[in-house]
């Protein structure tokens, strides 16, 4: 485990707002290694995305975030200060965000966007203050990188004069002009239209093969996490309830939610003529049920479910599943 | 759109509105009871002189033709004659003599408005929901609240009778003397400023908290940018835009609090001349002014629509 | 998502205390102008040579003016009619200018284009230099503050009321109304004055204060309402004339005319953001 990017234990956030606090996200426990892509999947509300904004720090100020113990190459996060965190912020951990159009200062060129991050980036060493200095240049290779030929163009337009996709793109290659050893993508695609969105997670795949940085991929999409990731982590309701490497994961899901994601994205891929839902909906945070987060809404239900959460249990071979049928062990 | 047809545009517009507006003040002002000729001429009017007299005006013609000769001579600069001022005083140089004045009170109490505004807004915005943020917001909307010829009164007895700093009546043109009319301007500028003030600190902070919830200032963050950076080139730049708007918008109900405060304060600008001619029922000059501060109203428009356009390229790009 | 929502209840419990501030005043200056005169041991017109001009004290809280009538008194007096005044022309403006702005945003094309460039037009004119030329044609006197104000508040309500049908108009209710053959006056009243009455009320109660200002500042003129009317207008044009011997006859007179303000612009701010966060963006321009 001497390659782990970054390795998180028992992270809990939330939001407090007049004296009382709500936790959106708790006891998740992540480890992405140097060069692997790991895919946090979950429906909208399930903390996937304020999972990855806790981890690096850009929830709102209201936000309570605690954990075990966050370690990111042999630095404890939790022990730096506001300003040094800022200083790894971008350098060390990027973002890429769900949209891309809002991502961008309106009232800026694109050039503007590239000439700032490249100053950023120059205190990483000293051949990035000589790439800085003649940024224009090193902008235009990394667009070209990041597929958009005609760079120069592209610079001297205003966002807003860009499409999502061209955005997207621009914003992915900000990114990388940092070099940076952990990427958090937060839904990248999912405000893009279908042949780009395509089109962006090709870029992607290219960029694990070619970077040995380390990405964490947030969606709701299990056939974007089957196509991309070499291992995923299932949420629901804050919680992480099944995880493992991914082709492990699709052939042989042990959660009955996992299953039940995985037969409604299949339905889809087939255009089976019903689509095989799974019945009822996500737990409010402030109402969560007692027992197995699931357990209203499982097929398998049993009376122990409701009497107290399951444990992680570890199946061997990095797999996990937070499941009473699973508990023997 | 690019900036150059955008500004040809909005130039027609601005020109279509003033000679729309001068018909219109012109039609109002004739629907005005009183005869002019009788106002002036008084009780030793006969039939005779007042005959003159509306010929001598062109009192005579048709409305519409009235209107034609008053536009024709108006463009050449010749507004006319004050008919209540003594030995024809042509209102040209009447306004020659105000306007410059009624501009410097203006400015002046604007740029004080600004500098308020924009720190106490910043400072609320900044400090949200603490102390500071309560305490400039009270501030603001009690600015809001207070009747500008009121404050001035207070400001009269404050600073002029109670301490003398500073002269509670009479101004000194910038002409005269350059730093007295910063000087003997001060409290009626600030009686303009105060609710203009809280007008646009409200907006300011509402319009800086609206931005730094914006994603693209979470992006800023998290590229790693320093705080101070994401707020002057991500924030405030963005929010600037709608208090430019509001700035703008806001130019009308200064200069209805000028007309107040230069009386109350006896400077010699437009409103004291318009109200005055309004009693003196000098209705050439009332209109003469009325059409002035329409073009004023109308060039800060145009002024602030292009500082908009440069602020934001999404209205011109 | 629940960030969201936890930070909009934070927000809402803030705005509360903003619009419990505002009504409170309101509800306090509503009373004093109602029931407040018939407190007064002090008749608003009785004379008292034996009292001019003294200083407020326990007898006078706000002094009294150069007839020696009690100050506090005629501020009640006075104040009821200013927010008579007001409230009269800020009805009539709401009411001539929500009818314009609705049927604008209904009938559309070069109706709405030149009724709306009209609309621009009186926005363009500063609000005194407007009510001011009203003033000469119409004379000076309460009626003739009442229009004023009305016209005042017109291109306000027309754009408000326009923007906000024009949204409305879309929405499938008001088409479903449409398509069963309702006429457009039914619709409009039934279907989306409804639906859009919550920024127009807010408007009012803060054209309500600015109402009361514009009144005062054309008495205070002495193009407005005419002594012996009393209204906070005339009251402060009174004591300026004496300001430096009385000076708390218009400074008093003008605290309570802030008072009456900021409460109506506390309750009219709380209300904005209490009864639809969304209604800024809706009503912006």
């Amino acid at each position: 485990m001497s390659d782990v990017t970054l390795s998180v234990r028992g992270l809990d956030a939330g939001f407090s707002m007049g004296g009382s606090t709500v936790m959106v996200v708790r006891d998740v426990d992540l480890d992405i290694r140097k060069g692997e892509m790991v895919g946090i999947i979950g429906e909208s509300g399930s903390g996937k995305t304020v999972t990855g904004m806790s981890i690096l720090r850009l929830l709102p100020d209201n936000a309570v975030t605690h954990a075990e113990r966050i370690d990111f190459l042999g630095t404890d996060l939790l022990g730096l200060s506001a300003e040094a965190f800022r200083e790894l912020r971008g350098r060390r951990i990027a973002m890429v965000f769900q949209d891309p159009v809002g991502a961008f200062n309106p009232a800026k060129k694109v050039e503007w966007h590239l000439k700032e991050i490249f100053e950023r980036s120059a205190a990483k060493s000293p051949a990035h203050v000589d790439r800085a200095k003649n940024w224009h240049g090193a902008a235009i290779q990394l667009l070209k990188d990041v597929g958009i030929p005609h760079g120069a163009d592209v610079m001297h337009l205003f966002p807003h004069q860009l499409s999502g996709g061209m955005l997207q793109r621009t914003l992915i290659a900000m990114v990388l002009a940092f070099e940076p050893d952990l990427i958090v993508a937060d839904e990248p695609t999912t405000n893009l239209d279908n042949i780009v969105e395509r089109q962006i997670l090709r870029l992607f795949r290219d960029l694990q093969n070619r970077l040995d940085c380390a990405f964490l991929f947030i969606t709701h999409d299990m056939s974007i996490a089957h196509m991309l990731c070499d291992r995923i982590a299932v949420m629901y309701a804050g919680r992480i309830v099944e995880t493992g490497p991914t082709k492990q994961v699709f052939a042989d899901p042990k959660h009955p939610y996992t299953q039940g994601l995985l037969a409604s994205a299949l339905a889809l891929d087939t255009k089976t003529e019903r689509l095989k839902e799974i019945p009822g909906e996500l737990p409010s945070p402030t109402d969560l049920p007692p027992g197995c987060l699931f357990e209203p809404r499982c097929d398998f239900a049993k009376p122990e479910c409701r009497a107290k959460l399951p444990a992680m249990s570890d199946l061997g071979g990095g797999r996990g599943v937070r499941c009473v049928l699973y508990n023997h062990a | 759109m690019n900036f150059l047809w955008y500004l040809v545009v909005r130039l027609g517009g601005a020109l279509a509105t003033i000679i729309v507006g001068s018909f219109l003040i012109f039609l109002i002002m004739q629907l005005a009871p009183g005869d002019p000729a009788l106002t002036v001429l008084g009780d030793a009017a006969t039939t005779e002189t007042i005959a003159a007299f509306r010929e001598e005006h062109g009192l005579d013609q048709p409305i519409i033709v009235q209107y034609a000769i008053w536009l024709e001579k108006a463009i050449q600069g010749d507004l006319g004659n004050s008919i209540a001022l003594a030995g024809k005083f042509p209102i040209s140089e009447l306004l020659g003599n105000r306007l410059p004045v009624t501009i410097f009170i203006g400015i002046y109490g604007l740029a004080i408005a600004l500098v308020i505004s924009l720190t106490a807004g910043t400072i609320a915005a900044l400090r949200h929901g603490k102390l500071a943020d309560t305490v400039a917001t009270s501030i603001a909307v009690l600015g809001i609240s207070m009747p500008d010829f009121w404050l001035s009164y207070v400001l009269i007895l404050a600073f002029a009778l109670s301490f003398t700093w500073f002269p509670s009546y009479g101004f000194t043109t910038p002409a005269q003397d350059f730093f007295g009319a910063f000087y003997s301007g001060f409290l009626p500028a600030l009686a303009i400023a105060a609710p203009m003030a809280g007008v646009f600190a409200r907006i300011l902070r509402a319009s800086l908290l609206e931005t730094a919830r914006k994603e693209y200032v979470t992006a800023a963050r998290s590229f790693g940018f320093a705080a101070p950076f994401v707020f002057m080139h991500y924030v405030f730049r963005n929010a600037i835009i709608p208090f430019v708007t509001v700035v703008g918008l806001q130019v009308r109900y200064l200069l209805g609090g000028v007309v107040i405060i230069e009386r109350i304060f006896g400077i010699s600008g437009m409103g004291s001349l318009m109200v005055d001619a309004a009693f003196g029922r000098d209705y050439p000059v009332v209109q003469a002014c009325a059409l002035t501060f329409l073009g004023i109203v109308l060039t800060v428009n145009l002024v602030v629509d292009i500082a908009c356009a440069m602020l934001d390229p999404r209205r011109t790009h | 998502m629940a960030a969201i929502s936890l930070k909009a209840t934070v927000f809402e419990i803030r705005r509360n205390r903003v619009v419990a501030t505002g009504l409170a005043i309101t509800v306090l200056v509503l009373f004093a102008v109602t029931v407040g005169p018939s407190l007064s041991p002090y008749d608003p017109t009785k004379m008292d040579f034996t009292a001019l001009l003294k200083p407020p004290s326990w007898t006078h809280p706000f002094g009294t003016n150069s007839f020696g009538v009690d100050v506090l008194t005629r501020v009640l007096y006075g104040a009821r009619n200013s927010l008579l005044i007001s409230f009269a022309g800020v009805s009539l403006g709401a009411f001539a200018g929500v009818l314009l702005g609705m049927t604008c945003a209904y009938i559309g094309r070069w109706v709405d284009a030149t009724a709306m460039r009209f609309v621009d037009l009186l926005f363009s004119f500063p609000i005194f230099v407007l009510a001011l030329m009203l003033m000469l044609i119409l004379g000076f006197g309460v009626q003739s503050v009442i229009i004023a104000i009305a016209l005042v508040y017109v291109p306000n309500f027309a754009r408000m009321a326009r923007n906000t049908t024009m949204v409305v108009k879309s929405e499938p209710y008001v088409q479903a109304a449409q398509l069963m053959g309702q006429s457009a006056l039914r619709i409009m009243v039934r279907e989306i004055l409804p639906n859009i009455a919550a920024p127009l009320f807010v408007q009012f109660t803060v054209g309500l204060a600015f109402g009361i200002i514009i009144e005062a500042g054309l008495s205070f003129l002495g193009l407005g309402v005419q002594p012996p009317t009393p209204s906070l207008g005339v009251m402060m044009a009174d004591g300026k004339d004496y300001f430096h011997r009385g000076p708390w006859v218009l400074t008093l007179t003008g605290a309570a005319l802030t008072v009456a303000i900021l409460g109506l612009n506390l309750l009219g701010d709380g209300l904005r953001d209490l009864l639809d966060p969304r209604l800024r963006r809706r009503s912006a321009e």
